[in-house]
Formats: C-alpha cells, structure tokens, sequence
C-alpha cells in the first residue's frame, strides 16, 4: 500500500521512509504542503498519508482542508504529525480533516499501530465503496458481478458485505402469478 | 554494559537501547537516518542564523521547530530540550530571550552531531 509522507526535515522522512518500507508499505516522500497536494491529485493516489503540520509554504492543517474539499479523496486517511499535544491543537486538526495524529517523537510501535489502524479503515471503507458503487447486475437472473468477475446470487453478494441477511417470502404480484400459473 | 557506556563511556545525550528500540533494531535504517542528520545539521543552524540575521521571527522559529524535530528523532534530553524552550519563546513574541539561547543551541547541536558520529562508528563496526 503507498503512504503519502509529508515533511520538510529530511531525518524525520529518511526515518519514516526507512520503517515503512520495513513494515511493507511502499512511502512517496516530499517536503511541502504543495507538493503533497499534487501527489494526491494523481490517477491513483495512496490512500492515506503521514502530513506534518509545519510546512514550509501551506500547513499540513491546510493540506487537510484542501484534500476533505476534494469528492475523490474524502476516504483518504491522513495521519497529522504534531509536535503540539495541547488538547485544542488536536481537536484543531482533526476539524480540519485528519483522521488520527502522532505527536513527535514517536516510536516505531505506536507508527505501526497507527498505520494499521488507517489500514482497517481504508479496507473498510472500499467494502463500502462496493456497496454504493455501480454494480454490474445482470438483466435477466439479476445475479451480480463480484470482484473476482465471476457472477454471484444478490443475496449472496449482499450477505457477504454486509450483516444483512434475509428471510424467504413472496411479494403480493409473484404469489399471484404463481397462483395463476397452478 | 549498555551501548551508551561502550561509545564514550561519559554521559551522552541520546540513549542507544532506547534509540534502537525507536528503529524496531533495524541498523541499517538508523545508520541512513544518523546520515541524513549530518548531512543537514549545518544548513540548519545557517537557516537559524540567517533568521535572527534578518530579525525573522517567523522563519526562526520554523527553524527551530525543524531543529526539534530532527534531534527529537534520536533523544528527547538535552538539544530538544534548549529548542523546545526556544520555540515556546519565539512563539509567545519573547524574542529578546529566544535570540540569549541561540548560541547555547549552536553548540549543544553541534556537540550532539559529534556523539552521532561516534555512534555511527560502533554501529558500523557491529553491522554484519
């Protein structure tokens, strides 16, 4: 999974770099605020991103704004970087937009903690995206193309992303055909 | 006898157990981020410098915010500390008392870089 991180102190992103590659991300590293904004706004951006809040042009404060005004990049799942751990400064930054925060220093376990959290919810949140997404269905036995291309019963589909699950009955106009049919 | 006796065998600024509990052990990680320091440490004391030359209180204490933040990646003792200090300073407009611990930091980082080095030695020498 690629990690956006956002730093303009060199040492904190080669440490950044250096453990996240160890975790078994793939890091893309950059040391402004603008220059995260344009890494995001490629084709396939990471899914979530490590921003600082000290920048050398707009703050990480900004970044996030800017990222939660943007409808392809709401699920994006930003870790803010703060040296500042006074309770109104974090509240500050997650209005802005930041889904958690780590305040420096911090160790490479509470990283890894934190990045699994942000994994969780960005793996939840593309089972949604299926949900609410365009689903191809087929037009006559209404079965439901699923993510490995083969074709599912809709219930099935249903069942298996969500805690839905469903009781056999018979609408009022199919009773009636089934009772005209006997 | 702990990695910090077995560098220098005085005090030191940093902790290595606690240092290469914060790389998860990973020596080679460390060694690239010890470098990455002192490859950047004095272009950061020259932004410092260049701040206050130019009574810049806005870039000075961006500076010493960046200055934190790097030692902070090792220890969290003596040069944090001194910046910490001079960072709540500048933010609260007390330049005057900011500006009385320039010089301290000056060498306190430059000090530190030179434990850094000595550190990058042992684990140099241990790497396999």
């Amino acid at each position: 999974m690629k990690i956006l991180v956002c730093d303009d102190d060199i040492t904190t992103t080669a440490y950044l770099d250096g453990m996240l590659r160890k975790m078994g991300y793939v890091p893309i590293v950059c040391n402004t605020g603008n220059e995260a904004l344009l890494f995001l706004a490629c084709e396939e951006p990471p899914k979530m991103a490590i921003i600082d809040w000290v920048l050398p042009d707009i703050s990480g404060i900004d970044v996030c704004r800017n990222v939660r005004n943007s409808k392809t990049l709401l699920s994006l799942h930003i870790i803010l970087l703060t040296s500042n751990n006074r309770p109104e400064d974090l509240a500050e930054g997650l209005a802005a937009g930041a889904n958690d925060y780590m305040t420096k220093p911090f160790s490479a376990i509470e990283l890894e903690a934190r990045l699994g959290v942000g994994k969780r919810i960005v793996s939840l949140q593309s089972e949604v995206k299926t949900l609410t997404g365009l689903l191809p269905i087929c037009a006559w036995c209404k079965k439901i193309k699923s993510d490995n291309q083969s074709w599912v019963k809709i219930e099935d589909y249903v069942k298996d992303r969500t805690d839905a699950s469903f009781s056999h009955g018979g609408c009022p106009d199919c009773l009636q055909r089934v009772r005209q049919h006997e | 006898m702990n990695r910090k006796q077995q560098t220098t065998g005085d005090p030191s600024p940093i902790d290595e157990d606690v240092v290469m509990h914060k790389f998860a052990g990973d020596t080679g990680i460390c060694l690239r981020v010890i470098l990455s320091f002192l490859s950047n440490y004095e272009a950061q004391i020259l932004a410092m410098d260049q701040a206050l030359a130019h009574q810049d209180l806005k870039s000075l204490h961006r500076a010493v915010h960046t200055i934190k933040g790097s030692v902070s990646t090792f220890s969290t003792t003596l040069v944090y500390k001194t910046a910490l200090t001079m960072e709540l300073m500048l933010k609260e407009n007390r330049f005057t008392e900011a500006t009385g611990l320039h010089s301290g930091l000056k060498a306190e980082i430059r000090a530190f870089a030179e434990y850094l080095k000595a550190f990058q030695t042992t684990l140099e020498a241990e790497a396999p």
